[in-house]
């Protein structure tokens, strides 16, 4: 047919891409011929004998998985040999037989291996593992006897191990045999029924490196099943996973790990300020790992998943509580930043209470602070300060500048399941009571940071990062790098900004030096967290807790001038932020930047009487001179070191509305009977 | 139809397909011999009911003539597509996939039909009067009318058909009259793509297509075009490609390198090389096939049937059954070149190659030439709606060289 024009050219145009067409299809088909030829003709003799009397069976040479290390080196997970008796699909159908013969070497039920046997002949992969991680008398027994067992055969596979079962369990989660509905959706992915798989945590997020690819040997075996040599060309060699890295210093997280055992539940999250490192992530209680790995029982598993104290939950990044006092620092900030206050002109004076129309709000210290400034009512946590500056501030103008000081959002942790958090905006409260159906009074406790507004901990060491970082918040990750098992590096990830805070050089110079005088001050709250030799700064918080023990919150970094780790550590129900939280604080902080332990230079908190009596007697020795030097900065003649009660464990921020009934309660969506754990269902989704 | 007409009809192609569809059945029936499953037993009897349809069928699309074909095919283009964007919503697939949809008993898969919607409407472009395609430019609408059915078809995904739709786009581009040179230049944007992964080998790329395209004889502003839709794909790549989400990418690579990550495959490989080999000069004889149990071999029936046709007919058996699809190929383009209506000769070249791309492709996996796609062979995969479907088209080609003196 002629394209285009008329006439002889263009129908000899036409011929000749007839011509072509023609010329390309007999060109593949001799193609095709050259190579059946080489296949049938040339080695068919070869391919001949290989289909008549003997068989070509393919085995898979499992990936050995990576390793996963804490920044020194130390090994936080890695595999350990395990043997397990895998059956095959055979032609002969000896099934009752063979199954009592195997019930009794590995003494098993003999029903059990019968439906074993069954489920071989019609599964789709042709064979079925009888033993997952036999005991070597079970190989042994196996090995012996294998000429009778035919089709019964002893791989040797990996299993994973968590050398430190508890040491950051739920940042490295664990693995699992992967699940039918990860086969529906991985299956492009190859993986097989039986094979193991990340299930949370670092084992999950980094799945793809650690994973390795697996290795396949073709053996060519003869009609009696024996092998006689290796199948060429088309075997592939198992190449190992990657090691991962993790920023996590194993030694400041042992620390970590251990103080939070001696409580009920907690979390502990410190970041290298100045690169996002998280240096601990310890979240407590949590499950062994290792019995997870190793598959737990549908009872064991509603036992975790019920359990009142959720050990499933990654509380660092999962469970949400209000800030309480350590929110002040946010406060304190926006009222420098919006001219509110000054750091040298507001004076307030703290008689223990605050009234806002017929509502008395108390605080902490019942008989008061007395005459505070800004400065002081951070480093003594006076309510009654936070609460007049709450109350000039208003709702919108504090919860606003809350959200842009990068709260309410989550950081991008390189771990999945983290909860934003809350900031109850007025919109927020509009949606929740309706327009106009709340009181302008709430902004008094958002203050001091109670009620509705709730922080995780890594929000709030990442907060604690930003103010030592020039008010930059790097984006917190716990992977250093991904390298090859010779340490070649493949990946280290990308450093980004989280946020930035919306604060002057001014404001965060202040709220450093706050920080240092909440520890280092005679009159601070959060004394305990004193390390000799360095300077220290923090905040406490002691979270109200309608439903017991308050909620013990401390956010510190270290060392002053040049700071190498902020730390957030919160503890529930364990009592008074500057009693309980603050010394975890110093315990892991101190391990991080390796010093050696001294003895305590700083009298303990006095709240219980027997206690501070005990101790007391025992007198500590003289710190070092700089050390117990009182530091002021705002040139407040130091008071005497006051032995009132609660010089340490500070604010009960729990002041709060005197006896004002709590709301129907944000703080308590969710997760029954915990208020602070508001959030917390939000990430808590992780089902068997 | 008059008796004049009657005297064009092709006996030859008629010949050959019917050859093709009774070895088909022969094929499965062997393939599937031996089986204890009932299910399988049964398959041969199925295919060979599903060939007196298609026969109807093909009879029946005899009679549908050109012109109305032509008129209809914006219609049936329109409504393929249609289906296929509904077969990504509601349709149905193994692990993740949506290729067809359940109606009842039978599976409807739109991409099969797809390959012919764009063949006609191809064609109807093309040969339209005032259609040109002497400027690279020209193959603007063309491209988009293979492209947009391509894209969803990769949704589904099915890399292999859509794959398909570009490679049969080829020879109707070229047999309407395109230079083979712009056919080239189609490839150009594509290694464009793959090659700005790697910035020195892209910049070296785009390099040597600028000198080339500088020393061509084309108009400046086809110069242009080509090279910014080279430079606008090879940004759009890697964009494209950090844009999908970790799986999807693995399922990319998975899909253009299958044996990474599927041990079946590798298997199935060397099972069908070995049925393929022992079959050596003339077989093992008709149901003698040693290699084709299931345990050994679990498409054998379907995407690998030419290895139980190599194993059980030799060398000599292969290359009857090869010399078959290939004379059915020259035939069809042989009545291109007769028919007098530009349409049809278009449709009978897409038609042929599409025959012949499917061909080659299974036939280059079995031999371990091409990696596995899973294309059936058409005629003898088991499989009854690519037979109803590649039937049909006979059914078309035949009846359009029945009338190839009508303009």
């Amino acid at each position: 047919m002629t394209p285009s024009g008329n006439g002889i050219e263009a129908l000899e145009a036409a011929r000749s891409r007839s011509r072509g067409l023609r010329w390309v299809a007999v060109a593949l088909f001799a193609l095709t011929i050259a190579r059946l030829g080489w296949y049938q003709l040339a080695r068919g003799g070869f391919y001949r004998e290989l289909s008549e009397d003997n068989y070509v069976q393919g085995f898979v040479v499992r990936a050995p998985r990576g390793v996963i290390l804490d920044r020194h080196g130390t090994v936080l997970a890695d595999s350990r040999v395990s043997h397990s008796v895998t059956l095959s699909r055979r032609r002969g159908r000896d099934d009752v037989d063979l199954a009592k013969k195997l019930a009794l070497l590995l003494e098993l039920e003999e029903i059990e291996v019968a439906g074993r046997l069954a489920e071989a002949r019609t599964n789709f992969y042709g064979s079925v593992t009888l033993v997952e991680d036999a005991t070597f008398a079970q190989v042994s027994r196996i090995e012996e006897r294998r000429s009778e067992l035919p089709g019964v055969k002893v791989d040797v596979t990996a299993a994973r191990r968590y050398p430190e079962i508890r040491l950051a369990n739920h940042a490295l989660g664990y693995v699992g045999e992967v699940s039918e509905a990860e086969l529906e959706t991985k299956a492009s992915l190859g993986y097989r029924s039986g094979d193991m798989i990340g299930k949370a945590g670092m084992e999950r997020r980094y799945e793809p490196q650690l994973r390795g690819e697996d290795g396949i040997e073709y053996w060519v075996y003869d009609a009696s099943g024996r092998e006689l040599r290796p199948f060429g060309g088309h075997s592939r060699e198992a190449k190992p996973g990657h090691d991962v890295i993790l920023a996590i210093d194993a030694v400041a997280q042992r620390v970590a790990d251990e103080r939070l055992g001696e409580f009920a539940a907690g979390a502990i999250v410190a970041l290298d300020p100045s690169n996002g490192d998280v240096l601990v992530f310890a979240s407590h209680p949590g499950p062994d790992p290792n019995s997870l790995a190793d598959g737990v029982s549908t009872s064991e598993w509603s036992e975790l998943t019920s359990s009142p104290t959720h050990p499933l939950l990654n509380r660092t990044i999962q469970a949400a509580y209000p800030p309480a006092s350590a929110f002040k620092l946010v406060t304190a900030a926006v009222g420098l930043e919006t001219g509110i206050v000054a750091e040298r002109r507001e004076h307030v004076t703290c008689k223990g209470a605050y009234k806002y129309g017929i509502r008395t709000f108390r605080c902490w210290r019942a008989e008061g602070h007395g005459v505070v400034g800004l400065l002081d009512g951070i480093i003594e946590s006076c309510d009654v300060f936070f609460y007049q500056l709450g109350a000039r501030l208003g709702v919108p103008t504090l919860m606003g500048w809350t959200e842009r000081s990068g709260l309410g959002r989550v950081t991008g942790v390189d771990v999945a399941g983290e909860v934003p958090g809350n900031v109850p905006t007025p919109r927020w409260y509009d949606r929740r009571y309706g327009r106009g159906k709340w009181s302008r009074g709430v902004v008094l406790n958002l203050a001091i940071g109670q009620g509705e507004l709730l922080v995780t901990p890594i929000q709030a060491a990442c907060l604690t990062a930003a103010i030592v970082n020039g008010g930059v918040a790097v984006t917190p990750h716990l992977l250093k790098q991904v390298q090859t098992r010779s340490g070649r590096v493949l990946g280290t990830p990308k450093r980004s900004t989280a946020y930035e805070l919306p604060y002057s050089d001014e404001t965060i110079d202040f709220l450093r030096r706050a920080m240092l005088g909440v520890v280092e001050a005679p009159n601070g709250t959060g004394k305990l967290a004193r390390i000799p030799g360095i300077e220290v700064g923090g905040k406490t918080g002691t979270a109200q807790n309608p439903h017991g023990e308050n909620h013990a919150w401390f956010i510190a970094f270290a060392p002053a001038d040049d700071p190498e780790i902020a730390i957030a550590v919160i503890v529930e129900n364990a009592g008074g932020g500057g009693a309980i939280a603050a010394p975890i604080a110093r315990d892991v902080m101190k391990a991080y930047l390796r010093i050696e332990d001294a003895p305590p230079a700083v009298r303990p908190p006095e709240t219980e009487p027997a206690r501070s009596e005990l101790l007391t007697e025992w007198e500590p020795p003289e710190p070092t001179a700089g050390e117990a030097s009182v530091r002021t900065h705002d040139g407040h003649a130091p008071p005497q070191e006051r032995p009132s009660p609660g010089a340490g464990d500070g604010d009960q921020g729990g002041g709060g509305p005197a006896r004002e009934p709590r709301r129907p309660e944000a703080a308590t969506e969710g997760a029954e009977g915990d208020a602070t754990r508001g959030t917390g269902t939000q990430g808590d989704d992780r089902g068997p | 139809m008059d008796r004049r007409q009657l005297r064009d009809f092709d006996t030859g192609i008629l010949t050959a397909t019917l050859l093709l569809v009774v070895l088909g059945i022969v094929m499965i029936y062997s393939a599937t011999h031996g089986e204890s499953d009932p299910a399988l037993s049964m398959l041969a009897k199925r295919q060979a009911l599903w060939a007196a349809i298609g026969m109807i069928v093909m009879f029946a699309a005899m009679f549908v003539s050109q012109d109305t074909l032509e008129a209809l095919s914006p219609i049936i283009y329109g409504v393929i597509l249609l289906l296929l964007i509904a077969v990504l919503v509601i349709g149905v697939g193994k692990t993740g996939e949506r290729r067809w949809f359940d109606v009842g008993p039978m599976r409807l898969q739109p991409s099969e039909l797809a390959k012919y919607a764009v063949i006609l409407i191809l064609a109807r472009y093309l040969a339209r009067r005032k259609t040109r395609v002497e400027r690279p430019i020209h193959l603007t609408i063309p491209l988009l009318l293979v492209l947009v059915p391509t894209g969803l078809v990769l949704r589904e995904p099915d890399l292999g058909t859509s794959v398909i739709f570009l490679l049969l786009m080829i020879p109707m581009l070229y047999w309407a009259g395109v230079r083979p040179v712009y056919l080239l230049l189609l490839a150009t944007p594509v290694i464009s793509m793959v090659l700005a992964f790697h910035w020195l080998a892209w910049t070296i790329y785009l390099g040597l297509l600028g000198w080339l395209l500088y020393l061509s004889r084309m108009l400046i502003i086809d110069k242009l075009l080509i090279f910014i839709t080279s430079i606008v794909t090879g940004r759009l790549g890697p964009f494209l490609w950090h844009s999908l989400e970790d799986y999807q990418k693995h399922r990319v690579i998975a899909f253009l390198n299958p044996e990474k990550y599927r041990f079946s495959t590798g298997y199935q490989l060397i099972q069908s090389r070995i049925a393929i080999g022992s079959g050596a000069a003339l077989g093992k004889g008709f149901l003698q096939g040693t290699q084709k149990n299931f345990a050994f071999l679990p498409e054998q029936h379907t995407d690998f049937i030419f290895s139980v046709v190599a194993e059980e007919f030799g060398f000599l058996g292969c290359l009857i059954v090869l010399t078959l699809y290939l004379y059915l190929v020259l035939r069809m383009i042989q009545l291109a070149g007769q028919v007098r209506n530009r349409f049809a000769s278009l449709v009978i070249v897409g038609i042929a190659s599409t025959l012949f791309i499917q061909s080659a492709i299974n036939i280059g996996v079995t031999l371990g030439l091409l990696p596995v796609t899973g294309m059936p062979l058409p005629f003898l995969s088991y499989g009854g709606s690519s037979l109803l479907v590649t039937l049909m088209s006979i059914g078309i080609v035949l009846g359009m060289g029945l009338r190839r003196m009508e303009y």
